[in-house]
């Protein structure tokens, strides 16, 4: 079980591989020591490495399966206002994208990992 | 951070003092720069210079007041600006302004549902309404009218009617059903059109012509003024909603479907503004490129077929509703399903009738009901790291001429290494073909080769007679010049307007290729 930053960190890093920054993989771990892991991560069931990777980015957080379609994401994300912003995920662009463009309250990272798939944490 | 593009012919200190002009007009908080700017930029730029399109600054108005306000300012200080209303424009720009350093006018913060009449059907509402918003508010107050909506439904309701957007329910020619706009001009002078012109009058969203000259669409796809009320109609609850779906197997199938519905469609038995989507263009909702083919160039036939049958679609697919009464419906659906039966191949199906949980009948299912929604953002996801640009010229509803553009695009986007996803969008009477030229943001080359592949189509399409309705901000010039016949009399008109109007060319510089004076000669 991984429950401090550092550990959490590095077992990201691991996960990731050499494919993702380790910005992300840190951001998206809670592991700059400024901010708690995501209690939401979500992930495109359409690709298996993705449920694998979103599963060790959640830590205790809740994992939520989605497909490419942002829709109900963003209004759940609006839905919950200015409270807790902490999500993560591991899904195609359009994700993302859409909440690059919602001007959300706190700092989205993103990174390509493969040809399909994006990294991202709002911390 | 670089420095800011400034405004042509301001200099730092100049330009400080209009930032100054406008701080005093709508507060400390509400005009951005530096790193507040991220907002305000093309997401799916394909420009050959990265600050084509960059602003320095954006000022956010919370009321007609200010607007009026703020374009006295940029008179006085000489600062052009850019007008977006939620800056969803994706495909065409987003929120970027056609001419680098120019000031985005942001009309986000004025989002007030004015009005919503029940009896009559309609809404009058400002211009950061998003269909979202306008979708909420009706649902939480129980009022039993419709929307029509874009595919993009966090845009705005003003917005996407003033660059002649469509949606997909009867109502679908969205600048066909506003009805009475309140404008501010260049100048800062207020005007309302329309009845709306007549003090005490209580039919500006009722009648949209009023007394004289119609003015309405010298302020859609413009430079004119800034559109900060607009009345819309909205479409009372059907007593009945039929969605469907019609799939055809062949590519050249597209030339009888076209012929088959376009009888269908003058004479109101397809009741909506009904779509027929190409193979890619469906499959992307929930499939990537790379699950079929991650070789160079465009989908090869054989994955096209697996693509086909694994999703259970056509190379062609129809969407179409129906509404009203059940005896209506039913006369209306024998008529359609009898028509297109003659296509061999055809197969027709209901949303029950669809195994997948996010399958495409579903979801437009909700987009012909006016259910806004974001999913059609899943084609960026095509190539990984996507972004899009429209391309959409407009053709009679005929079949040899939906084959002849289709052939036309198709080649030219194999040649370049994209593949062709379209939709052909039915108005009352013409196809909108909007193709969605699909890249990866991330990759300098298929951005260059967008850029290439797009001039090309926009020339050929000229040459064999085909306008587009609306394009990107990089091809304003461009299309503009299209419209060239008598020695371009159009487009002259347009700069004869906009210098009466906006002497100083304060407002949307280069907007739709119409240039004020002081900056034609650029």
């Amino acid at each position: 079980m991984l429950n401090d930053s550092v550990s959490r960190r590095r077992f990201v890093r691991g996960v990731l591989g050499a494919a993702a920054s380790l910005r992300v993989a840190g951001l998206a771990a809670g592991a700059e020591g400024r901010s708690a892991p995501p209690r939401r991560t979500f992930f495109d069931a359409r690709f298996p490495r993705a449920a694998g990777l979103a599963s060790r980015l959640a830590s205790d957080g809740v994992l939520e399966p989605i497909g490419g379609d942002p829709t109900e994401l963003v209004l759940w994300v609006a839905s919950q206002a200015l409270q807790d912003p902490r999500i993560a995920g591991v899904t195609t662009g359009s994700v993302p994208f859409v909440l690059q463009q919602l001007r959300l309250p706190g700092r989205l990272t993103v990174e390509r990992i493969d040809r399909d798939l994006f990294v991202w944490a709002l911390v | 951070m670089a420095d800011p593009i400034l405004p042509p012919g301001l200099n730092v200190a100049d330009f400080e003092d209009a930032l100054q002009a406008f701080r005093r007009i709508v507060g400390r908080d509400h005009v951005y720069t530096g790193d507040e700017l991220s907002s305000y930029v093309d997401p799916y730029s394909i420009a050959e210079d990265p600050n084509a399109h960059a602003t320095p600054a954006a000022v956010a108005p919370q009321s007609a007041e200010e607007v009026q306000a703020i374009l006295r300012a940029a008179n006085q200080h000489h600062v052009p600006l850019w007008p977006i209303s939620c800056g969803k424009n994706h495909g065409y720009g987003g929120a970027a302004p056609r001419m680098a350093g120019t000031v985005v006018l942001d009309l986000n913060r004025m989002n007030r549902v004015l009005e919503v009449n029940v009896e009559s059907g309609y809404a009058l509402v400002e211009p950061g309404v998003s269909y979202f918003d306008l979708y909420r508010h009706l649902q939480e107050k129980g009022l039993k009218l419709w929307l029509d909506v874009p595919d993009a439904g966090w845009g705005s309701v003003v917005g996407n009617a003033l660059e002649r957007g469509v949606g997909y329910t009867p109502y679908g020619d969205h600048f066909m059903m506003q009805c009475g706009m309140e404008v501010v001009l260049p100048s800062g002078d207020i005007v309302r059109t329309g009845m709306g012109a007549m003090p005490g009058n209580n039919t500006w969203q009722l009648f949209k012509y009023g007394y004289g000259p119609y003015l309405d669409g010298m302020f859609s796809q413009s430079n004119f003024g800034v559109v900060t009320k607009m009345g819309v109609w909205l479409m009372p609850e059907p007593p009945g909603y039929r969605p469907y779906m019609i799939t055809f197997e062949r590519e050249e199938d597209i030339e009888q479907v076209v012929e088959v519905l376009r009888p269908l469609k003058v004479n109101s038995v397809i009741q909506n503004a009904a779509t027929i989507r190409s193979l890619v263009l469906v499959a992307c909702i929930n499939a990537t490129k790379s699950q079929y083919h991650t070789g160079p160039g465009p989908l090869p036939d054989s994955a096209a077929k697996k693509l086909m049958a694994d999703q259970d679609i056509g190379m062609w697919n129809f969407y179409g509703a129906l509404y009203g009464p059940p005896p209506i419906m039913d006369t209306l659906w024998t008529i359609i399903r009898d028509s297109f039966s003659t296509i061999p191949g055809a197969r027709f199906f209901t949303p029950e009738e669809r195994k997948r949980d996010n399958d495409v009948l579903k979801h437009r299912a909700l987009t012909m009901r006016g259910v806004p929604r974001l999913t059609e953002y899943s084609l960026v996801n095509w190539v990984g790291g996507g972004g899009h640009i429209g391309f959409s010229p407009v053709s009679p509803i005929k079949g040899a001429e939906a084959l002849k553009q289709y052939r036309m695009v198709r080649d030219r986007l194999h040649e370049h290494g994209f593949d062709y996803m379209s939709v052909f969008a039915i108005g009352w009477r013409e196809l909108h073909h909007v193709i969605e030229l699909v890249f990866d943001r991330t990759n300098p080359d298929e951005a260059r080769r967008a850029r290439e592949v797009f001039a090309i189509m926009v020339r050929e399409a000229a040459e064999a007679g085909y306008g587009e309705y609306r394009t990107h901000i990089s091809f304003m010039d461009q299309i503009a010049k299209t419209f060239s016949w008598n020695n371009g009399a159009q487009l002259k008109l347009h700069e004869l307007l906009k210098d009466a109007l906006d002497p100083n060319g304060v407002l949307a510089p280069g907007k739709q290729g119409i240039w004020p004076s002081r900056y034609r000669s650029r």
